[in-house]
């Protein structure tokens, strides 16, 4: 089954993104939205109309397709047409909204132009026209920016929500890279396997993931599992096998003996040469740095954990202030206790 | 071959970049230093194709002679002679029977071609593979088995009869009808191969764009199924077309003595009448009408857009 029991209301006008691995179920959720598939059972409203039954093109939404699926025999101009000439417009209302999509796009000045005859980045702005001049309800995106190099596509970021806001429709975005989907959304939804795993905003999905999954696809790779041996107000000590005992906040209603993962974001680790003593509010493990990868604005560290597990730490590299750490090197690495997030395991 | 394109004369040349080889390369010669491998299949077509055509054009300006010989009398008498109406009623016949069966043939084919292209990949091969079958046997025994099929106590009588449907034969052997079925079902491969090479390429997702953007079944048909598919419409109806314009065997066979078509007359003027002058001006009329509509549909039809 491709989705199952997804519930999920989105709110008019925000940039909402379905975000989760090939096979989530995300895509099979848009083309529901967008009536190329059908549900077995449920409901689907839009604008309070139920959408069960109705055929796409009675449906007020539009999709901007993943390969953009332009018509390939018909001029740009022909191509942001097509919709309102199929809606039966007079040619009178449509020529000032067509030029006016086009020109929002940043396209007015290829008009004749065949797709085949544009760059992928000027395609994609087409396919974007040709649904946005609808105006319809629900504005839906298949991984609209997948096959755009790395810096269009974080330009494209940037300008695909401000557009968003500037027409004020709701965008429905199926991504599965979780940067484009934080910079992007209003809120998101991370599914996966077909289950709906965690709705809320950005921040809220990615400072308080609601399980392993969530914290590891939302680029929260770092994790123990271990057990809670005493939960002091707000604050649990963690058992872990192989390391000792951690400090982390606690979660509601934990109790002693639990299993538990707790995870910290890898910008959130320190690194130092020197044994801190024991401090409630900071937690210290001794590592062995498997690697050390310089990627210009800072440097990611594989750290080996005495349990042989593996971490990944990101220090900026803010003017060398940092000590530097060398593959095969022991060290520190620290984290504020409050800082780590307990999921349940 | 690239999408068809709505009226390329409508706006200016863009500057295209060059994507293939093909556009940039020169024309004139193999890379390599291996133009001599254009020798063999240049000779064979002079010998067997230049070389017949021109005595065909010579014979064609030719007298017969009293026992059915050739008189090179340098006359144009064997091409006035074919504005008799007797002539050019086989002639209007053939047109018509040829494109009957080219709309036939393009009506089934289409819907074929389509199911055959929307099927998953590994039935698509099988699927093909059943279109083609039929060409392992020899088109004259399939026109037999026809006529088997067609005739007064035939098959198609017997079981309309057993089935209630008529109480008297139909009279179906010799008739137009006949020969359109024999031509329509010997060309139909050839309506349903093209149109599937360019059924097969066309982008699902653009059919569903076009359905997303309010287009009704039929819309999404004429604005942009039949347009993408274009090319394949046209070179399907070519291969039809032509060949059963000239066609011998099919209205030989099937359509008896009343419904002949140019392809009898030529044969007859041959080999019955030994008019060889006469047959040969046939030819070359056939020829040049078939090249002449050809042109014209290439211009009209097939720089236009449907819908």
């Amino acid at each position: 089954m491709a989705v199952d029991r997804l519930s999920l209301s989105i709110r008019r006008g925000e940039f909402f993104s379905l975000l989760g691995p090939s096979g989530s179920g995300k895509t099979t959720t848009l083309r529901l939205l967008a009536g190329f598939e059908q549900p077995d059972g449920g409901e689907i409203l839009i604008e309070g109309t139920p959408m069960i039954g109705v055929p796409p093109n009675r449906r007020p939404v539009n999709l901007v397709f993943q390969n953009y699926a332009l018509f390939p025999h018909m001029t740009v101009e022909q191509n942001v047409t097509f919709g309102l000439q199929m809606k039966g417009l007079p040619p009178a209302e449509i020529r000032p909204r067509v030029a006016e999509a086009l020109e929002m796009v940043q396209l007015s000045g290829k008009l004749e132009r065949f797709p085949d005859q544009l760059s992928g980045g000027e395609q994609q702005r087409v396919a974007l026209a040709r649904a946005l001049v609808n105006q319809p309800a629900v504005l839906l995106l298949d991984e609209p920016l997948g096959a755009l190099d790395k810096k269009l596509r974080q330009e494209m970021e940037v300008e695909l929500k401000a557009l968003q806001e500037r027409v004020g429709i709701t965008f429905v975005c199926v991504t599965h890279d979780q940067e484009e989907a934080l910079t992007m959304s209003d809120r998101l939804a991370v599914l996966n396997h077909g289950r709906l795993l965690q709705v809320g905003t950005p921040e809220e999905v990615y400072r308080a993931p609601a399980s392993a999954f969530v914290a590891n696809f939302i680029g929260v790779s770092n994790g123990l599992s271990g057990r809670v041996q005493e939960v002091d107000g707000d604050s649990a000590h963690i058992a872990v096998e192989g390391i000792g005992l951690l400090r982390s906040p606690a979660l509601l209603g934990l109790s002693a003996g639990r299993s538990v993962l707790m995870t910290i974001r890898p910008e959130l680790l320190r690194l130092s040469g020197v044994d801190d003593p024991a401090d409630g509010n900071q937690n210290q493990m001794k590592v062995r740095i498997a690697k050390a990868i310089y990627s210009g604005n800072e440097i990611q560290y594989l750290l080996t954990l005495p349990n042989n597990l593996t971490w990944k730490a990101r220090v900026p590299n803010a003017g060398g202030t940092a000590k530097r750490f060398h593959a095969g090197e022991s060290a520190y690495v620290k984290w504020q206790s409050g800082e780590a997030v307990l999921l349940p395991e | 071959m690239p999408p068809a394109r709505p009226d390329p004369a409508s706006h200016p040349p863009s500057p295209r970049p060059a994507k293939t080889g093909r556009s940039t390369r020169g024309t004139g010669s193999f890379p390599g230093g291996f133009s001599w491998l254009i020798l063999p299949p240049a000779l064979s077509l002079f010998l067997f194709f230049v070389v017949p055509l021109t005595l065909v054009l010579a014979v064609s300006f030719a007298s017969r002679g009293t026992y059915g010989g050739i008189e090179w009398t340098g006359t144009l008498a064997n091409y006035t002679s074919i504005a008799d109406p007797l002539y050019l009623r086989i002639f209007w016949r053939s047109l018509w029977i040829a494109l009957l069966t080219t709309a036939v043939c393009l009506l089934l084919g289409f819907p074929l071609a389509y199911l055959i292209a929307r099927a998953p990949k590994r039935w698509q091969a099988v699927l093909l593979l059943l279109i083609v079958i039929p060409f392992w046997t020899n088109f004259l025994i399939r026109t037999y088995a026809w006529m088997f099929i067609l005739r007064t106590e035939g098959l198609l009588n017997t079981v309309l009869i057993a089935l209630g449907i008529v109480d008297q034969p139909l009279n179906l052997l010799f008739t137009d009808t006949a020969v359109i079925i024999g031509l329509v079902y010997g060309y139909l491969p050839f309506m349903v191969l093209p149109l599937y090479a360019a059924l097969e390429r066309l982008d699902p997702s653009v059919i569903e764009a076009a359905w997303d953007l309010y287009a009704g079944p039929r819309k999404v048909f004429t604005r942009v199924i039949l347009p993408l598919a274009k090319p394949g419409v046209v070179a399907g109806c070519l291969l039809v077309f032509i060949p059963t314009l000239g066609a011998y065997v099919t209205p030989d066979l099937l359509g008896g003595a009343k419904t002949m078509m140019i392809g009898n007359l030529i044969q007859q003027q041959y080999l019955v009448v030994r008019d060889w002058p006469f047959g040969s001006a046939l030819s070359f009329v056939l020829m040049g009408s078939v090249l002449l509509a050809v042109l014209y549909y290439l211009k009209t039809g097939g720089s236009k857009s449907f819908g």
